[in-house]
């Protein structure tokens, strides 16, 4: 059994599909802004990647009532349609199951009450239900809130369901917003930075956070299965059991998902073409995940950071950035690392600073986030295994 | 039916101000002290010292305790390679109890001071990092939210654990704490059968049985077909 993709759509501050995100990432372009104080959305000064919602809403309207939904509803509602619109697959069957990943949902309903019954709201799983009782479909839906691996953490988990034949069809959503929350949040934790976000850069200086939803349709039925037949191989998950709020000093967690990764797939890092790394641009992030390449001997293979362009999306991450690494499978061309001039980790790995073309067979996403947590999967072309 | 390899071998319940481990009521105590009070003095009483515990949040207190009784013996990290662990937890609130306080930090701009500290325990998913620190577990792990703990769920993400990776021992359960304070906590250890500890009981790994002690249901019945 297989893990197919059937269908993919992402809404960012770069646009509302796959090969709109993907264009403008291909010609370098960052939807990273700074904003100034008092802006609507986010109260503080920061750079950040906000989605067009005077765009989404004009497309929601068409087929819904604004009012009733959040704005988090409305961009995952609105994801899901693009995603399933040149695919027979049904989302109202029993055989399908949806996966919310998100870390804070609507949070922005925090302390308000009386709009859109924000008590509820408030509940992850309820955002799940709004979104897949949109659909029709049957099941509960399944909702993961794991820090920022919870996007790759969705995937994986959607995949084992399907290797599993529990499900035929899995709808994975990953969404997030870039509230004041979240902003208020990690600029306490002096965590962002002041300028748009310089991944794996000498002189990073910190995070930029992003917003954004991304669908990813698996399924294990090959006729469903688009074009190119990419599949999801596989992947693990593994904690650093060291700090909360740190990395690990020598990169344990994320070296174990490698080495599980590869192991469960019967894969040879020989054989890894690129690398998406997490790459969120702060200094023990990015020096983490260096030593973790290096310690698996994947310190040469072409490593990417999506981070530049469309920020921190954080429990959408894992979700979009797997949906520009398939495009970018599907096209042969592998992004460059956006913000990076001059390389700069504790170990010397094969960061681009320019996009790669040529043929991708196999690609591997990594994640990690707070609590300790890491998680990789690995994407490869049908016909290469 | 396939007899499964892997029987539920030990479990632990925070509720109503009462801890049960393994069926045997620990403690009892009347309502009245808050559950912070409540937990703090129980961790005092009956856990050696850890000074990271007075740093967690409630969310994480709770899920912290509940995990420090079910390994508590240290069975499974003798038994067990750190990768070989898993740690699947579930609730229906998030964090919503932190993520709360951490707002009445921002909510005012005359008065704005958030909190770091505060911040990094608004991820429920950071009680399973606590976890994996104070017992050394660096497998597999996942956070999942529901309306209400999904048994059948449980059991088959954990079944699937064992099936496709190298997972030889799941935590597993149910840790739910509101903004009023207003707790659950179960969770429960699930390995193969050759490599338990040698003890009078265990249950079969089946949603049903989470069921059953969840709610502290008659389990004679479990006894006797599979005891």
């Amino acid at each position: 059994m297989k893990t197919y993709i059937a269908g993919d759509n992402m809404i960012t501050s770069l646009g509302f599909s796959t090969l709109e995100n993907f264009s403008q990432m291909k010609e370098g372009i960052t939807g990273i802004k700074k904003l100034k104080e008092n802006n609507n959305r986010v109260y503080l000064k920061s750079c950040v990647s906000l989605v067009d919602v005077e765009r989404l809403d004009t497309i929601f309207t068409d087929f819904a009532d604004t009012s009733h939904y959040t704005l988090l509803e409305r961009m995952a509602i609105t994801s899901v349609r693009y995603a399933v619109e040149k695919t027979d697959l049904d989302l109202a069957s029993p055989k399908t199951l949806f996966i919310l990943s998100t870390t804070k949902g609507n949070i922005e309903f925090i302390g308000k009450r009386g709009q859109l019954n924000s008590e509820n709201r408030l509940h992850l799983w309820h955002t799940g239900r709004v979104i897949s009782s949109f659909f029709d479909n049957p099941n509960q839906p399944l909702v993961i809130s794991n820090a920022c691996i919870s996007g790759l953490l969705a995937i994986l988990t959607g995949h084992r369901l399907l290797t599993l034949g529990r499900f035929e069809n899995i709808v994975v959503i990953g969404a997030d917003l870039a509230t004041e929350f979240v902003v208020a949040g990690f600029q306490s934790l002096k965590a962002m930075s002041k300028t748009i976000c310089k991944p794996f850069d000498k002189h990073r200086s910190g995070l930029s956070l992003g917003e954004g939803c991304g669908t990813l349709l698996l399924t294990s039925n090959p006729n469903l299965a688009a074009d190119e037949k990419i599949v999801v191989r596989g992947g693990a998950s593994a904690n650093d059991a060291n700090h909360i709020s740190g990395p690990s000093r020598n990169g344990e967690g994320l070296f174990n998902v490698i080495e599980q990764t590869l192991s469960s797939t019967s894969e040879s890092g020989d054989h890894i073409d690129v690398i998406s790394a997490h790459g969120t641009a702060t200094v023990f992030n990015d020096d983490m995940e260096s030593i973790a390449l290096d310690r698996a001997c994947l310190n040469s293979i072409p490593t990417n950071s999506l981070k530049g362009y469309i920020g921190h999306t954080l429990g959408a991450a894992g979700v979009l950035e797997s949906i520009i690494t398939i495009q970018a499978m599907r096209e042969s061309l592998f992004p460059a690392t956006k913000g990076l001039r001059t390389r700069g980790t504790v170990k010397k790995i094969n960061v681009l600073k320019t996009n790669l073309r040529g043929p991708l067979n196999h690609s591997l996403k990594l994640a990690a986030g707070f609590g300790g947590c890491n998680a990789g999967i690995l994407i490869s072309k049908n016909e290469t295994f | 039916m396939k007899r499964s390899e892997q029987r539920i071998s030990r479990y632990c319940l925070i509720r109503n101000r009462k801890i049960v481990l393994n069926e045997k009521t620990l403690i009892e105590e009347e309502p009245g002290a808050d559950l912070s009070t409540f937990l703090s003095s129980i961790y005092k009483t009956f856990r050696p010292e850890y000074s990271k515990f007075y740093k967690m949040d409630l969310l994480s207190k709770l899920g912290f305790l509940t995990a420090d009784f079910l390994l508590d013996g240290d069975h499974v990290q003798n038994t067990y390679g750190a990768n070989e662990v898993a740690i699947l937890i579930s609730n229906s609130q998030s964090s919503l109890e932190t993520d709360n306080r951490f707002q009445q930090t921002i909510a005012d701009r005359d008065a704005y001071y958030p909190n770091p500290a505060l911040f990094v325990y608004t991820l429920p998913s950071i009680l399973i990092g606590e976890i994996s620190i104070k017992h050394q577990i660096k497998g597999e792990s996942a956070f999942f939210i529901s309306a209400l703990p999904d048994f059948d769920f449980m059991h088959q993400y954990a079944d699937t654990l064992f099936q496709t990776t190298p997972t030889k021992a799941v935590i597993t359960g149910w840790i739910d704490l509101n903004i009023n304070a207003e707790y659950e906590a179960a969770l429960f250890l699930i390995e193969n059968r050759k490599q338990m500890e040698k003890r009078k009981r265990s249950w079969t790994f089946a949603a049903g049985s989470f069921s059953d002690l969840f709610y502290e249901r008659n389990l004679e019945k479990d006894e006797l077909f599979h005891g």
